[in-house]
């Protein structure tokens, strides 16, 4: 289990950095069927939603090409959940990857439009 | 960043201005082209990709949009792989955009980071020069159609990161040498030379004067005869190719990527199968593509077995034959192609071959000789200057050693022959007799009283109709002209009669 130790160290990480840049966290680890939320948080008016990805060198690429459309519409799936359960459907949304590589946070504001 | 690079397009024959557009900004990695690109263009990613990192550059991990301007036009082809890569490093700032050097950029690349061959460049090449562009960098496979453009910087790379060194100005590169156009190349296809066709004496004098004069030809005869040997001696004697014929011959092949040996320097000789359909023929495909009729523009066109054609397919050779242009419609795009090629087309007289042979008996009924040359229109016929009857050789011609007149005599008439055409022609855009309308027959087939009391003669006992009068007009301004006369005389006009043989025997 030692990479998901890592894991939920980096989304420890990511989660202390959001909290000072003005991020009020509602959720962490929010899973369902259709996939699953590392963190939903509310900033500058919008609903957001987190993925956190960590690694320990780019010797594998940049974390944030781990996100792979496939992942990308689970999240969005969950985040549709995650909205139709706390009856909020019409808020503006915004998807943020997080990047964490060796202490240092990456933050991509609304990562999925390109 | 935003980095700009010039390359160019294709719409038929005629290039066109494209502008790619590469921009980059951080966030999640993408690869996004837009401007109607096909699968083509749009598969430009991979190969970019590893292209990109297998020439020692590191591919961004960016959001990456391309653009490939004007948006409104079909882009196809591999030849944006270049200057997109060239593109994509300047955006990522690996190379300096500021100082770039400004060029037309083509290129295909493969995965080690070589920049392949691409088709269609000559025609870009040249629309781009009209245009005003100067400096191309262009693959150097493509090099050798590209040398006899004068007036421009043509630089030929074989890698990614060479095209990168001249661009930044870190190596210089000598551009292509131009060289002046001379086709004086021995021709090549030994086997098929005149010299090795025994007896066929009148078929030999048809062929040479359809050659002199541009003439469409029908040779028709019973199997074994020797048609198909006649008819592939043919590029044996055509005259040389002008450089104007050349270079639109090239461009043609050059879409059709079949300039294998880098350019054009003999008229082509293009034999279609009778299984070709239409559209092989006149061109087409979603693409709109140059057909066989295109391909041999300014060179022949033999359809062996003319018969055996669909119908259909003999059909649109009409429009062509007159106009000596193609319009390929299709519902993207419509295209104008030249067409305009000699046309070598040989028969049987009947199902069994022998109908009106001086040695075998037909064995076929009259209905069954009447349907099968039924297959051939009455104005496609109209359309062929010269028939000739081809009957089998006798043993004593097969027998003889004695070597017949080589190619290469017959060759040198016929160039004297095309340039009297020329010069008498010259300003019309016209270059032989077979293009000559009414209105120039009228002017340069004058006939002597003699002559014309012959044609008023065989003009109501053959049949003749307005049609065939002029098309005899014109091949004995040929046959004058293989005999170095200024005016047609009454040989001349009698000679010329007799090759309407299918107007006459045939036409049951």
């Amino acid at each position: 289990m030692n990479t998901h130790i890592k894991g939920v160290k980096g989304e420890d990480i990511a989660a202390d950095y959001l909290v000072k840049h003005k991020y009020k966290i509602l959720e962490r680890n929010f899973k369902c069927r259709f996939g699953e939320i590392d963190i939903v948080a509310v900033n500058d008016g919008f609903v957001v939603f987190v993925e956190v990805k960590s690694r320990a060198s780019d010797k594998f690429g940049l974390p944030r090409e781990a996100v792979t459309p496939y992942k990308r519409q689970r999240i969005i799936g969950a985040a549709k959940y995650w909205l139709y359960l706390n009856k909020n459907t019409g808020a503006p949304t915004r998807f943020d990857v997080v990047e964490v590589m060796c202490e240092e946070v990456t933050v991509l504001k609304d990562a999925f439009r390109n | 960043m935003l980095a700009l690079v010039k390359s160019y397009g294709l719409k038929g024959l005629d290039g066109f201005s494209v502008q790619a557009e590469i921009d980059m900004h951080s966030g999640m990695p993408t690869y996004d082209i837009v401007g109607l690109a096909d699968t083509a263009v749009k598969e430009s990613k991979e190969r970019i990709r590893s292209a990109v990192k297998n020439s020692g550059y590191s591919y961004p991990v960016a959001s990456v949009v391309i653009n490939l301007a004007p948006a409104d036009i079909k882009k196809e082809g591999t030849l944006y792989d270049l200057p997109i890569a060239i593109g994509m490093l300047a955006a990522s700032k690996q190379i300096p955009y500021d100082t770039l050097k400004k060029a037309v950029i083509l290129g295909e690349l493969s995965l080690n980071g070589e920049v392949r061959k691409i088709n269609g460049l000559l025609p870009m090449i040249i629309s781009a020069k009209q245009q005003g562009e100067r400096v191309f960098v262009i693959p150097r496979d493509n090099a050798e159609e590209a040398v006899f453009i004068e007036g421009t910087e043509i630089y030929a790379v074989a890698t990614l990161s060479e095209a990168v060194a001249f661009l930044t100005g870190q190596t210089e590169l000598q551009p292509l040498t131009t060289r002046s156009w001379q086709n004086d190349v021995e021709y090549r296809r030994g086997d098929n030379d005149f010299k090795y066709i025994k007896g066929q004496f009148a078929a030999k004098r048809a062929m040479e004067i359809a050659v002199a004069g541009g003439h469409n030809i029908l040779m028709v005869g019973p199997p074994g005869a020797g048609k198909t040997m006649l008819a592939r001696a043919v590029p044996s004697i055509m005259p040389n190719l002008t450089f104007d014929e050349a270079l639109e011959v090239a461009k043609i092949h050059s879409i059709s990527g079949q300039l294998d040996g880098g350019f054009i320097y003999e008229r082509p000789f293009r034999t279609p199968h009778h299984s070709a359909t239409m559209v092989a023929l006149t061109g087409g495909g979603n693409k709109a593509r140059p057909g066989e009729i295109s391909l041999a523009h300014n060179g022949v066109l033999f359809l062996d077995e003319l018969p055996e054609y669909s119908r259909q397919t003999l059909e649109t050779l009409r429009q062509p034959l007159e106009d000596g242009v193609i319009t390929v419609a299709r519902n993207a795009v419509s295209v104008t192609y030249p067409a305009d090629f000699m046309l070598i087309a040989s028969m049987n007289p009947c199902p069994c071959g022998n109908y009106g042979s001086a040695t075998a008996e037909c064995t076929c009924s009259a209905s069954q000789i009447h349907r099968y040359l039924g297959k051939l229109s009455g104005p496609l016929l109209d359309r062929i200057d010269i028939h000739i009857e081809v009957d089998n050789v006798t043993y004593y011609d097969i027998q003889s050693d004695t070597l017949a007149e080589p190619s290469e005599t017959i060759r040198k008439r016929v160039n004297i022959a095309r340039e009297k055409q020329l010069s008498r022609l010259s300003g019309s855009g016209k270059r032989c007799n077979a293009q000559m309308t009414t209105v120039d027959i009228k002017k340069y087939c004058k006939l002597d009283k003699e002559s014309l009391t012959l044609m008023e003669d065989s003009f109501d006992r053959l049949n003749l109709s307005a049609r065939a009068y002029n098309r005899i007009l014109k091949v004995a301004r040929t046959i004058a002209d293989l005999d170095g006369a200024d005016n047609i005389s009454v040989k001349h006009i009698a000679e010329s009669i007799q090759y309407r043989s299918l107007d006459r025997k045939y036409r049951v």
